[in-house]
């Protein structure tokens, strides 16, 4: 009679646990399973940022020119001028619409916080996105993580491409993802207008086509406009016209996991009105994987199009704000190490060179001109070291 | 003092018992080669995949297919073997790579990684539950529920 009431308890016992066990199975189930399908009101979070030490073995803040693309770098150790971090928030309002805010602050801005992004996204069907707000300009294949520097190998990606004036606009922008050839597509037009201290440009049209294969990415993408105004009357100046601009890019990377290979052509011209010359750019890099260690060697060249004496006459512009057309070449050596799956850091070396003859730097002013003289305070190069991290959390 | 058979013995031992580390070393090293399924649900009429497309799904580079319909694709954590089979097999790329990758597509607000579910065994669940989602696992783990639409060996 005990042996049968036991197992009598020990039936009821075992059928109790497996119902419980099942039902937390279920619950647990249903949780992952509505973790799979729906997102809808939840807000995720992310961020990235970039920590280095820089110095040039001449004081480039001092000279006024710039030619590595960053304010605030001089002959002294310092963190300034290479401090970012950024922080982005994804909030899904229902199954099609999304909203992202990035936000950034830089050193070299005080620390200021700007919104990098800041846009609705909706999907019209799928593979077919519409965004609208504030956007990153799709030029180059970093040109829209350029401020998460764990993306890319470089400390600062080559600037004779990758200076930015102007990295984001506002307006909207349609991406359709599609398959050819087992390639993976990303057709990508804009439509935008961007306004700052030293630009007005209206009806901006874009075309970026990005295609993916397993170690190959490639990007196309052209620009165009008739409306952009260069607002320089107020550094005595001739106030510039308004007229067409036209840029072009072609890139590509192959990524097999050992070797890193990266090469992009760019170039953009100008109308007449405009008192500013067309350019060409060009970088390779090339790198290769030892674990978590890569080595990896830069090149880079940037040289106006058209000559910049033309464009004085034309504009009236006076002599000494320039004295030749721009030309500008780097070498870089630098080595990246990846310390955790969110750590890596980099230390580089870039050797900056071919503007003896007083070309037009980059320049940091509002005018987009340059006066030579400050070019020879540089002499003829410039070396630039550079070593911290990136990271993402 | 030893006996000379015993020797013998013992080393014969010592061979049988060093076969069998080796044994079970390859027959880890074998696991560690295993086979990867990519699995939809079984209501789904579509009977292959090839790699690359199943590639530029997991990437999130696309995300639906004429024959597939809307898919959305689910993972397995970094420390599954079966993760690192595919990453290798499939997706044709290293933890490194991937990771740059996952980081460019995110805040450029164009993707984001796949949702990681805990085990194998949960993946073949959601997926016999779910016509939209499409996951992998190691062969021994598929169901009658779920379909192989590619198998890398």
């Amino acid at each position: 009679m005990r042996d049968r009431n036991s197992t009598l308890i020990n039936a009821i016992l075992s059928t109790v646990l497996s119902s419980i066990l099942l039902l937390s199975l279920a619950v647990n189930a249903e949780v992952q399973d509505q973790a799979v399908e729906k997102e809808v009101g939840k807000i995720t979070t992310s961020g990235y940022g970039s920590a280095y030490f820089v110095k040039a073995n001449k004081d480039i803040d001092a000279s006024g020119v710039n030619p590595v693309g960053s304010n605030g770098i001089g002959d002294d150790w310092s963190l300034r001028p290479d401090l970012i971090f950024g922080f982005q928030t994804n909030y899904q309002i229902e199954d099609r619409a999304s909203v992202v805010l990035q936000l950034k602050a830089e050193g070299n801005d005080d620390m200021d916080i700007n919104a990098e992004w800041a846009y609705f996204r909706y999907e019209l069907m799928p593979d077919l996105y519409v965004r609208v707000g504030r956007l990153r300009i799709p030029y180059y294949l970093y040109s829209e993580s350029l401020d998460v520097g764990y993306t890319y190998p470089w400390v600062r990606p080559p600037i004779e491409l990758y200076l930015t004036e102007f990295s984001h606009h506002e307006g909207v922008d349609l991406q359709w993802n599609f398959l050819l050839n087992n390639w993976g597509n990303q057709l990508q037009f804009a439509y935008s207008s961007l306004d700052d201290d030293v630009v007005k440009v209206r009806d901006t049209f874009h075309l970026a086509w990005t295609g993916y294969s397993d170690y190959w990415t490639v990007r196309g993408s052209v620009q165009y406009t008739d409306k952009v105004t260069l607002l320089l009357a107020k550094n005595d100046l001739p106030t510039a016209g308004t007229d067409k601009f036209i840029y072009f890019n072609l890139g590509g990377s192959y990524d097999n996991g050992v070797w890193l290979v990266i090469s992009e052509f760019g170039a953009y011209d100008v109308g007449d009105k405009l008192p500013v010359i067309g350019q060409s750019n060009f970088t390779f890099t090339v790198g290769r994987r030892f674990n978590q260690w890569m080595p990896y060697l830069s090149l880079a060249k940037g040289y106006s199009t058209k000559s910049q004496e033309d464009n004085i006459e034309r504009h009236a512009i006076p002599k000494q704000f320039v004295k030749s057309t721009y030309a500008q070449q780097s070498v870089g050596l630098g080595l990246r190490y990846e310390v955790s799956d969110a750590v890596v850091i980099k230390s580089e070396i870039v050797h900056y060179s071919g503007f003896e003859n007083g070309g037009n730097f980059r320049v940091t002013d509002d005018t987009g001109l340059l006066d030579p003289q400050l070019i020879d305070r540089l002499g003829g190069s410039i070396n630039l070291m550079s070593f911290g991290f990136d990271f993402l959390f | 003092m030893t006996h000379p058979n015993r020797l013998i013995k013992h080393c014969h031992l010592a061979w049988v018992l060093g076969g069998l580390v080796l044994g079970c070393l390859m027959a880890l090293s074998i696991r560690a080669e295993a086979d990867v399924a990519v699995i939809i649900n079984a209501k789904n009429t579509t009977a292959s995949l090839p790699r690359e497309v199943a590639t530029r799904i997991f990437l999130q580079q696309i995300n639906s297919l004429e024959n597939l319909g809307r898919v959305y694709p689910i993972d397995l954590p970094e420390t599954s073997n079966t993760k690192k089979e595919f990453n290798q097999k499939i997706l044709k790329k290293t933890g490194v790579v991937l990771r740059a990758y996952w980081a460019r597509l995110m805040f450029t607000g164009k993707g984001h990684a796949p949702k990681v579910i805990t085990t194998e065994a949960d993946v073949v669940r959601l997926v016999a539950n779910n016509v939209e989602l499409i996951g992998y696992v190691a062969p021994e783990y598929v169901t009658n529920d779920v379909k192989v639409i590619l198998l890398v060996k």
